[in-house]
């Protein structure tokens, strides 16, 4: 099973598929979860196998609220994770999951319609987007964009391009075009990274 | 500063029908939601984190150069008719009335711009004008935003555009609107018809004051539905044709009627002139229904055409809220009746009897 974790603050890093080769960081296992973290606008980048996932509380979404999750060069020697919680809340969303921003559950925008706070469509992104369609005439904005975001606006739409080619190059087996497309994104992330704090 | 009885002695422009082409385009409306990033929205904040945000919001609106000597008040410090005359001005909305502590609004000197803080949304900005001028309407809202862009960190999107409380305002939170009066269509019966075939074209029609095609005074919004998948451009245009549209099939249906039934029309207006004129006790109902037969005959040539005007001050000032804060204190329903009736005649007063013209 494949998981992919975004920490809610950030924007969405999709990972890609191609990196199957890559181990955990933890242990020799094969990866499967990749948790991207951005903390002050750095952003951290973590595989981990599942069983090293659940351990480290990842596939736990109130995880996430924890101010650090132990990794190995912090503590290298460290392997006692009994201040985690070990209760594994499915990734699934549920009806109490929460905002991890600002605590609304998803079961209150079933009852009003309205969200918590900004953060919020990170969040319940996939539910929203279930149901924009029937709201709206689209489900992209095509309107005016604040004047000091429209550079970041730009390569953000730069990167979806730069992603479905890397994903066609990945299921060309061009593994080599996929490399530097994959190059060439973490590139440009890095820059959205710092126009964004 | 303004105050709110100086707010109130002078009704803005477009609440008065100004302009010359609002015998059927009443007023333009434009609404932008905004939210400020990091923070909860207004229905979702705690009380502190509310009032926090008000004060630091306020103090940005308020240095706005369009809002030089504005009026600015704070919702809690308002009576609940106070709060109800804003609503029945179109100053602020039903759901900010209802709202208290860490909430406020910022209207300019003449009215055309308003901004609710802690509404729905932490920012919505609205601009009113008379007639059908949508496009004036955005470009000052427009200008206003790009000047706040600046000094405060918009909650955006890429993908979702401008993100607010509810996900139907979601992409340009942009709300365009206009006020319609439809006597034709509705005494014609063609309302039905035409409230459809806009609704088809993804915009909602609805009646200003009761409900669906029962619109009293024959008042009606058109507006937009969709805000996401859409440039604000596209949005005005497409809804400025459609308004075009429905106003030419109004007037159409205004010549067809008089054409068609000459009679009833006249014994129509000049009944309503009559029964304003003489009633001691006239409920919101009855008054609306004939003020728009008045209205109707001015475009028809029956009353002066400064007629217009005063039927959309009255229009106003017979509102139950209007009527309260005239006579100081709270009335029960039979004395707004009563108090109704002599602010109408009061105003007809020296209304002439109705020319009809269309009859030789």
């Amino acid at each position: 099973m494949w998981h992919h974790v975004t920490f809610p603050f950030a924007n969405p890093v999709v990972v890609a598929k191609f990196v199957s080769a890559m181990q955990c960081d933890f242990c020799d296992s094969k990866a499967t979860v990749f948790f991207t973290q951005i903390i002050d606008g750095v952003s951290k980048k973590t595989n981990l196998c599942d069983s090293c996932a659940n351990e480290q509380g990842v596939t736990d979404l109130d995880g996430f609220l924890l101010p650090h999750i132990d990794f190995p060069e912090n503590e290298p020697d460290d392997d006692t994770q009994n201040d985690l919680p070990d209760t594994h809340t499915s990734l699934v969303m549920d009806d109490k999951t929460c905002c991890p921003d600002c605590g609304f559950a998803f079961d209150d925008l079933k009852k009003t319609g309205r969200l918590g706070c900004s953060g919020c469509y990170q969040f319940f992104l996939a539910e929203i987007k279930h149901n924009l369609a029937g709201m709206h005439k689209g489900t992209s904005h095509t309107g005016r964009v604040p004047m000091g975001m429209v550079e970041a606006f730009q390569q953000r739409r730069q990167l979806d391009t730069l992603r479905k080619e890397m994903e066609e190059a990945i299921s060309g087996e061009d593994y080599e075009k996929a490399a530097k497309l994959r190059d060439q994104i973490s590139q440009i992330e890095e820059k959205t990274l710092i126009l964004d704090t | 500063m303004m105050r709110f009885s100086t707010l109130l002695k002078h009704p803005a422009d477009w609440m008065t029908g100004a302009d010359a082409d609002s015998a059927i385009v009443l007023t333009s409306r434009i609404r932008l939601a905004r939210n400020i990033v990091g923070a909860p929205f207004p229905g979702w904040a705690r009380k502190q984190e509310r009032i926090d945000l008000l004060s630091s919001l306020r103090e940005k609106i308020e240095s706005l150069p369009n809002m030089k000597e504005a009026f600015s008040q704070e919702l809690s410090a308002l009576s609940s008719v106070q709060k109800q005359v804003l609503v029945e001005r179109h100053l602020i909305s039903r759901e900010q009335a209802a709202r208290g502590e860490g909430s406020a609004t910022v209207v300019n000197r003449s009215q055309t711009l308003s901004v609710m803080i802690n509404e729905e949304d932490h920012l919505r900005l609205q601009s009113i004008r008379s007639g059908l001028h949508l496009r004036e309407a955005y470009d000052l809202i427009a200008s206003v935003d790009m000047e706040l862009e600046q000094k405060l960190p918009y909650a955006f999107d890429h993908e979702l555009g401008y993100l607010t409380a509810c996900p139907t305002n979601l992409g340009t939170g942009l709300r365009a609107s206009a006020m319609l009066h439809l006597p034709g269509l509705v005494i014609s019966d063609h309302i039905g018809q035409v409230i459809q075939a806009v609704g088809k074209l993804g915009l909602a029609v609805r009646g200003i004051f009761g409900e669906g095609t029962e619109s009293l005074g024959h008042l009606f919004q058109i507006s937009n539905q969709s805000t996401l998948g859409e440039s604000e451009d596209s949005i005005i245009n497409r809804l400025e044709r459609v308004i075009k549209k429905v106003r030419d099939h109004e007037r159409n249906a205004r010549l067809k009627l008089i054409e068609d039934d000459p009679q009833m029309v006249a014994d129509k207006i000049a009944r309503a002139y009559g029964l304003l004129k003489h009633a001691y006790v006239i409920d919101s109902k009855e008054a609306l229904t004939h003020l728009s037969l008045i209205r109707l005959g001015t475009d028809l040539k029956c009353f002066p055409y400064e007629t217009i005007q005063l039927c959309d001050t009255l229009l106003m000032d017979i509102e139950p809220a209007h009527l309260q804060h005239q006579a100081g204190r709270s009335l029960t329903p039979e004395e707004r009746d009563t108090n109704r009736a002599k602010i109408i005649r009061d105003c007809l007063h020296s209304l002439p009897n109705p020319d009809i013209c269309f009859i030789n």
